[in-house]
């Protein structure tokens, strides 16, 4: 076999050359592009046409890598690095014409190495559309950069020629490149055309508006500018369109549609049963805003014209949501208040039958009937399907009466370390109520009429709105220093991630305002002076973990703001330049100077003409001192809304150490001093890093009215606006707002608590013989007042009840009789909670202040009482017996409480008592405690003083002590102490009662119920367990 | 002489009814109060939405846009409803304890209209009372109001006539109030049979 190893060696090296010669990246080929520019139609070359070459496509990326021209023959010649695509733009503008002649031709092309490629561009005949004013969308006070399209009438499609698409705008390409304005449109001459514009905004952190109404991260708007007849322009022509006017034309046909759509979902609420007074007023509103926007579009005034749009839109969107959710949780609310009518109905059944049977089916008509009520007058029942809402009813009565059944099985049980357990006393207090209120039925349904009134008059007459839309209120009296106006971003959400030594609390920050507003406002005819602040965002001054965060040093002095100013500007506004105490004011053409504080000053022992330097992270700045300013004064200067001039600091407000070396610092926000502060101009403010643009004053025009221009800002612009007006200072914002109305139904709610306190206070004297029996048998002073709230309950859940469905009742009477009382319907169930808490606050409140201003509930102790004259002998007491009884281990708390009692009104000039001793003796087979005192009252030479002898004795065979007291004196006297020692002794027994409370060991008596023939009893037991 | 004759000479002048009420308010003192507080806080809630409205009206044509909404005049019906039931169930309370004291009256000869006079007669003395007290409540929280929202100056804008126009019809509403809530109770008391109220036990 032959060796062909030699052969195969020079064809593989041959192969690889070969390969390599034609590789675009390891050779340095090139790709030659040859082309013409003629005008399309006629073919004439065009001459000195610009060239310009593009990396990327015009949908994407795009990057401009090569700028060139035709010759005069309108030939060009390019060698273009192989291995790319190209985008090639042709163009061509006579400087003679006022508008663009030419619609720019691209082609876009693979270069290929050693490649040549012969392009022609006919450019078609072109003029420019200028689109002046901005772009506003009704839907954000943020629109992104629109994006300009010239589309086809016909097909509502954007124009093509060739590769190029036109679309303009702050766009790289063509706008950037082709050194155009981003409201410059080229569009093609002779062609009839129409322009559309394309925005979205992104929904950021400052974007409150739009997160209120968009549930996505991004929205976007478009409208067309057009005319009847569609653009058609001549070649090289230039027309002016306004911007403006069509955005707010575009913006008034949103609103109506919204409008429109709004009133249809009214109609159809109101067809359901919904009370829609205040939405229709809302929506009334919107429609009147409508009309003044188009009165001021049809007088020129497009801003003006979109702030009424914004306004209208902001409530329109905000009453759509609304609407929305009423029907929602109208349907949600039906599970929630059936119970609550099962709960009314038990009650009123429970209240006025006997026999369980006699309850269940009484139960069964009144849920009926308060189920007819509720289908007839609340509309979220017809929401729901028939079989659901039956369904639910049917099951929540029969849970209800089911717990209502099983409940007493539970409330029995044995006592409790000697008491009776609270769960006991429900059943019997509950029937107690029961009864009473059974026998005085007419004032209870005099009562029960007054709480259902009352109920249903904060149902049907209070309404309680939350929404979002222009808040316009007065903040001072006092104007600002200057009339005129300020504006700032919206507040900014808490830095947290800034805080580490705060827990993640933070503090509330700046949004610097976009320089651009700077410009926007100076472009305002109706704005004389535009002052913007730059300041430094705030810095920490506390040290802990590092925090200390100065934003600079002078040597080793701590700057920690630094405000910049237009100096001519900011002067006419404030008194700045009167605050010189060295030196001059600022100029704007300085340039490296700066104001100081008289205290910075001597600390730095510099002058007026010295140089400092400001030490930055990373760089420094050189400043001149040109001017020395007042400390206290620059301290106490208040900008036109009332808040400090001076730029703000992080200081501590407090520290809390959370375990050893560890703490949580609670920070605060607060001026600077005016030593911590540098005075400089906007220039160099500008170049310091953390700075910005925190307010803008504004002094308006001769003439001009700030409150409206505030509100106009506010709502067009999305600012915080304060007006400073000689009556006083106003800020517009577009904020979230909550409306109370009926506030006012305190009145009727006092009324009748006076009401039931009347008839609390009659109850208890009426009923006082029942409550001696009851507290004969031992019932304390609480457990008697649990049954008198018992009572009030009771009454409390059945007007509730009735109330709230009878508010629903009276929604449907003024939707009937058209009374128009604006109030927003309370469909949500919660309302039921509330409607609850107003007839319980009302029965509980009325209850609570009788049974105080009552005495009665412990009458054994104050009942009235009088001793018998006859029985008056010279030197022989009294001997009077005093209802109380006292167990045998509370004898000794019980005796140290009344000497003290007794010793504490030694200094008493009213009342006082002198002890003159103690006694312990076994007597007769008795044990006797006994003390001996003094009794004096109205003064020192007052004729009613007493020697008397407290005696507590216990006989044999007894557990308890009982009481007595020997008084010798004048018969009235006698009578004063045994008042006195009565007195004494409720003080002991309110005592006695915390004492059981706190302390569950100690054994003083308990209850217990035993049930005779369905009558529950409650009866003293001693000494059990 | 017959019955009617006979009734013609039992004499129960008004002179003696306002002195007895007048007595039975200071008896009751305690009560009597908590009842003047409810017609006082109803017509001071009258007096003031009107006297605001008046005030809110005269500013109106000076440009200011604040008017009282209807829904504070539903909230002010609700209020003199309420008091109207507060002093029913208040007399019918002083009926209630004044059992034995009318059965006495009864027996002694008092007639059915002398009872019910007299408790007319204690329900107007509330009534005058507390309409007063709640119209003077009323003009100065209406006063307070308008000072507050409108300023000093515009309070003079109000002629005299409106405010006592409105004591007028303060009183008027009070004293309707009071006797249209006393009908009941004091019918009651007037038609009872002095037997039963003499054995009657609270």
């Amino acid at each position: 076999m032959r060796n062909r190893g030699p052969l195969l060696l020079i064809s593989v090296l041959l192969a690889i050359s070969l390969i390599l010669s034609h590789s675009p990246a390891l050779g340095n080929e090139s790709t030659i592009v040859l082309g013409t520019v003629s005008e399309r139609g006629t073919g004439d070359r065009i001459p000195n046409a610009h060239v310009l070459v593009l990396v990327g496509r015009q949908e994407g990326y795009i990057r401009k890598v090569l700028e060139t021209g035709a010759n005069s023959s309108g030939y060009f010649a390019l060698e273009l690095p192989a291995g790319s695509n190209y985008s090639i733009c042709v163009y061509y503008d006579n400087p003679l014409t006022p508008g663009f002649d030419y619609v720019p031709s691209v082609k876009t092309i693979y270069a290929l190495s050693g490649a040549r490629l012969n392009l022609s561009f006919e450019l078609y005949e072109g003029a420019s559309l200028l689109l002046d004013g901005e772009v506003l969308f009704v839907e954000t006070a943020y629109p992104e950069k629109p994006v300009f399209a010239v589309l086809d009438p016909e097909s509502r499609e954007i124009m093509k020629f060739g590769d190029f698409t036109l679309k303009f705008g702050e766009l790289d390409f063509p706008n950037k490149y082709l050194e155009l304005d981003p409201n410059h449109v080229i569009v093609p001459a002779g062609i009839p055309f129409m322009i559309g514009v394309y925005s979205g905004s992104e929904i950021s952190a400052g974007n409150l508006d739009v997160i209120w109404y968009s549930g996505s991260n991004l929205i976007s708007q478009s409208f067309i500018i057009d005319r009847p007849d569609h653009f058609l322009l001549e070649k090289g022509e230039t027309i002016h369109v306004d911007l403006t006017e069509f955005s707010v034309l575009n913006g008034l046909s949103t609103v109506k549609r919204l409008v429109s759509e709004v009133q249809f979902i009214i109609r159809e609420r109101k067809e359901e049963g919904f009370y829609l007074a205040l939405e229709e007023q809302r929506l009334s509103r919107t429609y009147s805003l409508i009309h003044e926007a188009e009165y001021f579009l049809n007088q020129g005034e497009f801003e003006f014209s979109f702030a009424k749009l914004r306004e209208a839109y902001t409530e329109a969107s905000d009453l759509k949501r609304w609407l929305d959710e009423m029907r929602i949780e109208a349907y949600r609310s039906v599970f929630l208040i059936l119970p609550f009518l099962a709960l009314t109905a038990s009650a009123i059944s429970f209240l006025f039958f006997e026999g369980r049977s006699m309850k269940v089916i009484a139960a069964f008509v009144v849920f009926l009937l308060l189920l007819l009520a509720t289908y007839l007058l609340y509309p979220g029942s017809r929401i729901v399907e028939a079989p659901i809402y039956f369904g639910a009813s049917l099951a929540s009565l029969i849970s209800v009466l089911s717990v209502l059944a099983v409940l007493p099985m539970f409330m029995r049980g044995g006592e409790f370390r000697g008491r009776v357990p609270l769960k006991n006393l429900v059943v019997p207090v509950l029937s107690i109520a029961k009864r009473n209120l059974r026998r005085r039925r007419l004032r209870f349904i005099l009562t029960l009429i007054s709480i259902t009134i009352l109920v249903s008059s904060f149902v049907s007459l209070t309404s309680f709105t939350t929404g979002y839309g222009l808040s316009f209120s007065r903040v001072s009296k006092m104007p600002g220093l200057k009339l005129g106006m300020l504006v700032r971003t919206l507040r900014s959400p808490v830095m947290r991630a800034y805080a580490p030594a705060s827990g993640g609390k933070g503090v509330l920050w700046f949004t610097p305002l976009e320089d651009s507003m700077v410009d926007w406002f100076r472009a305002r005819p109706y704005v004389r002076l535009v002052s913007p602040k730059y300041e430094s965002t705030p810095r920490r001054q506390y040290d802990y973990m590092g925090s200390y965060n100065p934003l600079g040093y002078i040597e080793d002095h701590p700057i920690f703001g630094v405000l910049g100013i237009i100096p001519s500007i900011e002067a006419e506004i404030l008194p700045l330049e009167e605050m010189i105490v060295e030196g001059r004011f600022l100029r704007d053409e300085d340039e490296n100077s700066v104001l100081i504080s008289k205290e910075l000053e001597d600390e730095l022992k510099l002058g007026v003409g010295d140089w400092l330097v400001l030490q930055l992270s990373g760089r420094n700045l050189t400043l001149r001192v040109v001017g020395v300013l007042d400390d206290r004064r620059l301290e106490a200067l208040k900008d036109i809304d009332g808040s400090p001039y001076l730029p703000m600091k992080i200081v501590e407000l407090g520290r809390t150490e959370l375990e050893e070396g560890v703490s949580l610092v609670l920070e605060g926000l607060a001026p600077c001093s005016a030593k911590e502060t540098l005075v400089t101009t906007w220039k160099i403010a500008y170049e310091i890093p953390g700075i910005g643009i925190s307010r803008i004053d504004l002094v308006l025009e001769e003439g001009e009215d700030p409150k409206e221009y505030a509100k106009m800002i506010a709502l067009n612009k999305g600012l915080r606006a304060w007006a400073s007006t000689q009556d006083g200072l106003y800020l517009a914002q577009l904020a979230p707002y909550f409306q109370g109305k009926g506030l006012s139904v305190a009145i009727p709610w006092i009324i009748v608590v006076l009401n039931v306190v009347t008839t609390m206070l009659n109850s208890l004297y009426e009923r006082k013989k029942e409550i001696l029996i009851y507290s004969s048998i031992g019932i304390s002073p609480s457990q008697m007042a649990c049954i008198f709230l018992a009572e009030a309950g009771i009454i409390g859940v059945i007007g509730g009840g009735t109330g709230y469905l009878l508010g629903f009742g009276w929604y449907k009477v003024m939707s009937h009789i058209a009374a128009n009382v604006q109030v927003k319907q309370k469909v949500s169930a919660l309302w039921t909670v509330g409607a609850m808490a107003v007839s319980m606050a009302a029965v509980l409140v009325g209850g609570l202040t009788a049974l105080k201003g009552s005495v009665i509930i412990t009458p054994s102790l104050k009942r009235r009482w009088r001793i018998d004259e006859r029985k008056y002998k010279l030197n022989k007491p009294f001997k009077l017996a005093l209802p109380i009884w006292i167990a045998e281990e509370e004898v000794d708390d019980f005796m140290n409480f009344m000497l003290k009692a007794l010793k504490s009104r030694k200094d008493d000039y009213e009342e006082h008592t002198y002890v003159l001793g103690e006694g312990m003796e076994e007597l007769d087979g008795a044990s006797v405690r006994s003390i001996e005192f003094f009794y004096t009252t109205g003064g020192q030479t007052s004729p009613f003083h007493t020697r008397n002898k407290f005696v507590l004795r216990k006989e044999r065979g007894s557990d308890t002590y009982a009481a007595e007291l020997l008084s010798d004196g004048l018969p009235e006297a006698v009578q004063r102490t045994g008042s006195f020692i009565r007195k004494v002794l409720l003080e002991w027994n309110v005592k006695r009662g915390r004492l059981r409370g706190k302390d569950d060991d100690r054994h003083y008596g308990s209850l217990f119920i035993c049930k005779e023939k369905g009558f529950e009893w409650m009866r003293r037991m001693k000494g059990r367990g | 002489m017959d019955e009617k004759d006979e009734r013609k000479r039992i004499t129960f002048s008004l002179v003696d009814a306002a002195r007895l009420g007048y007595d039975n308010v200071k008896r009751r003192f305690n009560r009597a109060s908590l009842n003047l507080m409810a017609i006082a806080l109803g017509i001071a809630f009258f007096s003031s939405l009107y006297l605001m409205d008046a005030f809110l009206g005269a500013y109106t044509q000076v440009g200011g846009e604040v008017r009282v909404e209807g829904y504070q005049y539903g909230l002010m019906i609700v209020s003199l409803v309420v008091c109207a039931v507060s002093i029913t169930n208040s007399i019918l309370i002083t009926v209630y304890e004044r059992y034995k004291e009318i059965g006495t009256m009864k027996c002694l000869g008092a007639l059915d209209q002398h009872v019910l006079k007299l408790f007319l007669v204690e329900s107007f003395i509330l009534a005058i009372l507390g309409g007063s007290l709640g119209f003077f409540m009323g003009l100065i929280a209406a006063t307070l109001f308008c000072a507050i929202t409108m300023g000093f100056g515009h309070l003079s804008m109000l002629p005299l006539s409106v405010p006592l126009l409105l004591f007028g019809k303060s009183i008027l509403i009070s004293v309707t109030l009071s006797t249209i809530a006393t009908i009941y109770p004091a019918y009651k008391a007037a038609k009872l049979d002095p037997v039963e109220a003499l054995r009657y036990e609270v």
